[in-house]
């Protein structure tokens, strides 16, 4: 089963269990398991090389964040120097890498829950609890493009007129506002007329029911079976203080019964996003060389 | 019914998200409780909404304001900072109550979002925007009376704005609310705060006369908001 047929809800589901325990606790293998499952899963899904851009602002977002926490934290017992009379240590600094490598494994996360959650599927998820909001949220999506167009052909025959020069600053952006103003008299008719043909068809009757494309059928109960009951173990694991970790004032992680287990639980759930994508590649493979 | 569900929701919710906080996610509570109140305070907003009677003209006006101000979240997107959505929600909070306002303000976030990238700080900004809305549409007699004391509350909901994604910059990277970090990470920001004030009241200046007319006037004409 590919990710487009897997219920949007499961998915939400599947990336929060992925991201909150890595966020919320102290243990420095969470973010770095998060980090390398996030790792597996972009070299796996993503269709280009990332930029070069890319590269560089994640390495100062990386490098900001390791720098911060030692500059203003001077906790810990082993100091490696002095800078202005404060001692830099080396467990700041290894909190620093922690929390770095939390905050872009986060962001990578994210970057694949935009990929594989897309707007309709959120719209799916929460459009039978809060069908108004997500009635606002779908109209004004599809509005965007359309005022853009709008706007763009507002301004171009503004300067066609010869109104809207490409002069100086001032006139720019009063020009600039003169056709917002336009589009927001335009807007607010198109939303008139829009509601008249929605009352037409029958919005806010009573007894409508609403469509949703997305089935909840009996693989995405079995995975998120799977899932509670692995975010149960991680979570037990939590709280029996098993994952427990301390940077200040030496590196000291508490070790009992449950550690291995939840460790390995959740390096599971977070490999298993990578493995399934890599086990749908084979299986695509696979079929393909027989067609 | 319904309300006692929401009652007991909430009444089991909120401990239920402190003891998890505590018990589970103790090395971080203040990061946890930060984002649980995020969430917590914009949903049952967010409810009321939906339970209150709203006819399908209010909800395609309000539609089109979150697109204007995602449209001008998009189009100054190479200046860091200078954006009309503060401007948009507070025009229409002033023109159509605070309800009104904290959708426009909460929803343009998380549509400017699929555009921009979800991620942990959609919650955030819902929040902060919502609020600014909110708030404007409490004060809306206030607000109402001259444009210098409208362009006062944007420049200050720009700086507060800036303050509270601080907060929140400052609980995510480090788990713990630092006050030195605080400080650092509101002085870094500062001239992003500037921007934000600085853009709030220009927008205010250019827009809130001849938008908040057409919503007045569409406001009367077809009869939107009356029970505001």
């Amino acid at each position: 089963m590919a990710y487009e047929r897997i219920h949007p809800a499961v998915l939400v589901a599947y990336f929060l269990s992925v991201m909150i325990p890595a966020v919320f606790t102290l243990h420095p293998m969470m973010p770095l398991m998060a980090l390398a499952g996030v790792v597996l899963l972009l070299l796996l899904t993503e269709p280009a090389p990332p930029r070069v851009r890319t590269i560089i602002w994640m390495s100062l977002l990386f490098l900001a964040v390791v720098i911060t926490n030692p500059l203003f934290n001077h906790r810990g017992r082993t100091e490696l120097f002095f800078l202005n009379g404060h001692a830099i240590t080396l467990e700041a600094v290894l909190f620093g890498l922690r929390n770095a490598a939390c905050v872009i494994a986060v962001l990578l996360w994210c970057h694949c829950m935009n990929r594989f959650v897309t707007g309709e599927k959120w719209l799916a998820i929460l459009g039978r609890h809060l069908p108004k909001t997500a009635l606002l949220v779908s109209s004004a999506m599809r509005l965007v493009p359309l005022l853009r167009k709008r706007g763009e052909e507002m301004r171009k025959s503004q300067q066609a007129l010869g109104l809207y020069g490409d002069g100086d600053a001032m006139r720019q952006l009063s020009g600039g506002a003169k056709v917002f103003s336009m589009l927001v008299t335009w807007s607010l008719d198109h939303a008139v007329s829009v509601s008249a043909s929605m009352k037409a068809r029958g919005y806010g009757l009573r007894g409508r029911t609403t469509y949703s494309v997305y089935r909840f059928r009996r693989e995405d109960a079995i995975l998120l079976t799977l899932l509670i009951a692995a975010d149960a173990l991680v979570l037990t694991a939590l709280a029996g203080k098993a994952l427990s970790f301390d940077f200040y004032p030496v590196l000291n992680g508490s070790r009992n019964a449950l550690t291995v287990p939840g460790l390995m639980t959740y390096g599971l759930v977070v490999l298993f996003a990578p493995i399934w994508e890599g086990r749908n590649r084979l299986l695509w493979n696979c079929y393909r060389s027989k067609i | 019914m319904k309300k006692t569900l929401t009652i007991l929701l909430l009444a089991v919710l909120i401990p239920a998200i402190v003891v998890i906080g505590a018990v589970v996610f103790r090395e971080r509570f203040y990061a946890w409780i930060a984002l649980a109140v995020a969430v917590l305070s914009v949903l049952p907003l967010l409810y009321a909404f939906e339970r209150r009677d709203s006819t399908a003209k209010e909800l395609m006006v309000l539609a089109v304001m979150i697109a204007l101000s995602v449209i001008g979240r998009v189009v100054f997107y190479a200046i860091p900072g200078f954006k009309p959505v503060t401007a948009i929600t507070v025009i229409v909070a002033v023109a159509f109550g605070g309800e009104a306002g904290f959708m426009v303000g909460s929803l343009s976030a998380v549509v400017s979002n699929f555009y921009f990238g979800q991620g942990p700080w959609t919650p955030f900004q819902m929040f902060s925007w919502g609020i600014i809305g909110l708030l404007a549409g409490l004060l809306r007699g206030l607000l109402k009376k001259h444009i210098a004391i409208l362009c006062i509350y944007g420049a200050l909901a720009g700086i507060a704005y800036s303050l509270t994604m601080d907060v929140w910059t400052v609980l995510w990277s480090e788990g713990a609310f630092v006050p030195k970090e605080y400080a650092a990470a509101v002085m870094a920001a500062l001239p992003l705060t500037a921007v934000y004030a600085v853009s709030n009241v220009v927008f205010l200046l250019l827009l809130a006369g001849p938008v908040g007319k057409k919503l007045e006037r569409i406001k009367k004409k077809d009869g939107l908001f009356l029970s505001e």
